[in-house]
């Protein structure tokens, strides 16, 4: 759990985290970058001799990952690197939806002080990176969508969120066409920080749903965006 | 995608013999483990003994530890370090936690059936609220059992593999949670009246209602929760 060495123990734990957690760490940022590209197959006894590791902590490690959505088993096949198709990308946002319609009006019930100055800030750092990098956009806009679900301080509704947080990262890269300067994405964002402020539950969930609808949507026009090959 | 083994179904094509259908140890393993976890043989804050499942169960540490691994995850079972593995004790906060998560996804749920109104699904949950009718003077755990059964039919309706997949956490914590506690009910038949009414608003397309009673469900759940 934590990463600090207990007394009489000099030389620190052997593992401040886990195997698996750290060999998921790095399959996932491989998949993120596309190193590891859409229906490519991953190896458990490859990436145990690349990683120096037994083949348990690789298996657990994938394990977590098609938890995530990321990889995929086939039966007698292997492990492979999903493509989203639409249908995901859909059924992405309408999880998102409802677990992060559920935190906002929680939310907007409460109005958490340190809270709200928390998701200010987050939407000052979106504003500031809107029109440069893409990738740096993204991150900004998921830690806003984590932190509103955090402030909810429901532990479930957070862990069900980061299980979708990878598959929106992929969804996401997708999206950069439709935000060329990023002050679309800004303005959504506001809005819902507003109701949230203003202390309104209705208001808030519902902006948070159309939000949701409004990616997907941008998502579903399938010229445009070939979301798998 | 099919492979080169059959179709998808996992049928084979002729003179081929049908792909074996193994599920992997660590899996088998959690499986069993999660079993004993709901029927009460690892009761909560229970330390599970790695080198004892391994002999019991006749496999080898790895397996055992993978599972401790995924289970740790569900939330069923916590790490301490240098102490050994436990299963979790869910205080009355994270029983708040689960019911509320639950009431959020299922509305959800419930929501999206009333709009499809899918026949199949809502026949479905008509038999299973027969069977609870029938099971209500049995055993608490086969009631339980049949109960969630419903709660995770209606789930599955909704069609989203992702609500699906959020919902199995919820679904395990609750079988854990009334392996060691009951619902009291004055009436015991009048949890087929709640499962009946919900199913009723569905039918009816009544969102407002299965708001209300979704909800009401789970917060009723929760307050009559004895040890």
């Amino acid at each position: 759990m934590t990463g600090t060495a207990s007394p009489g123990d000099p030389l620190g734990p052997l593992r401040a985290q886990s195997t698996p957690a750290l060999i998921a760490d790095l399959l996932r940022a491989e998949v993120l970058a596309g190193t590891f590209p859409p229906h490519s197959q991953l190896s458990e006894a490859h990436l145990a001799r690349q990683l120096q590791v037994s083949r348990g902590p690789v298996r657990e490690a994938m394990q977590r990952l098609i938890q995530e959505g990321l990889l995929r088993s086939e039966r007698n096949r292997g492990v492979f690197v999903v493509a989203l198709g639409h249908d995901d990308a859909r059924d992405v946002y309408l999880a998102r939806g409802i677990i992060e319609g559920a935190a906002a009006a929680i939310v907007a019930r409460q109005v958490p002080p340190a809270a709200m100055l928390r998701l200010q800030r987050l939407l000052h750092r979106l504003a500031a990176s809107a029109g440069g990098p893409w990738t740096e956009v993204i991150t900004h806009d998921l830690a806003f969508h984590q932190a509103l679900v955090d402030a909810a301080a429901s532990v479930r509704l957070s862990r069900m969120f980061r299980t979708l947080v990878a598959e929106t990262r992929l969804c996401l890269l997708r999206l950069e066409p439709f935000y060329r300067d990023g002050t679309e994405v800004v303005a959504e964002h506001r809005g819902i920080l507003d109701a949230l402020e203003s202390g309104r539950p209705a208001k808030a969930e519902r902006l948070v749903r159309l939000h949701m609808d409004a990616a997907a949507a941008r998502l579903a026009v399938p010229e445009r965006v070939p979301l798998s090959d | 995608m099919p492979g080169d083994v059959g179709d998808a179904a996992g049928r084979p094509s002729a003179g081929q013999l049908a792909p074996l259908r193994i599920e992997s140890t660590p899996s088998l393993v959690a499986d069993r483990i999660r079993m004993g976890i709901f029927d009460g043989t690892f009761p909560p804050d229970g330390q599970l003994n790695e080198v004892e499942l391994a002999r019991s169960l006749g496999v080898s540490r790895g397996p055992i530890r993978e599972a401790f691994q995924r289970l740790i995850q569900d939330g069923l079972l916590r790490s301490e370090r240098n102490r050994g593995v436990f299963v979790v004790a869910l205080d009355a906060d994270s029983v708040q936690d689960v019911y509320f998560v639950r009431s959020v996804i299922e509305t959800a749920a419930a929501l999206r059936l009333a709009k499809s109104q899918d026949a199949a699904a809502i026949s479905g949950l008509e038999q299973i609220v027969s069977a609870i009718g029938r099971s209500v003077d049995g055993e608490w755990s086969e009631l339980v059992a049949i109960d969630l059964e419903f709660h995770r039919s209606l789930v599955a309706a909704s069609s989203s593999p992702r609500l699906i997949r959020t919902f199995e956490p919820m679904y395990a914590e609750t079988r854990m949670l009334l392996a060691h506690m009951e619902i009291h009910y004055e009436r015991r038949a009048d949890l087929v009246d709640e499962h009946q009414a919900i199913v009723e608003a569905i039918q009816a397309g009544d969102r407002k209602l299965i708001d209300r009673l979704v909800h009401g469900h789970m917060s009723d759940s929760v307050a009559k929760l004895v040890r």
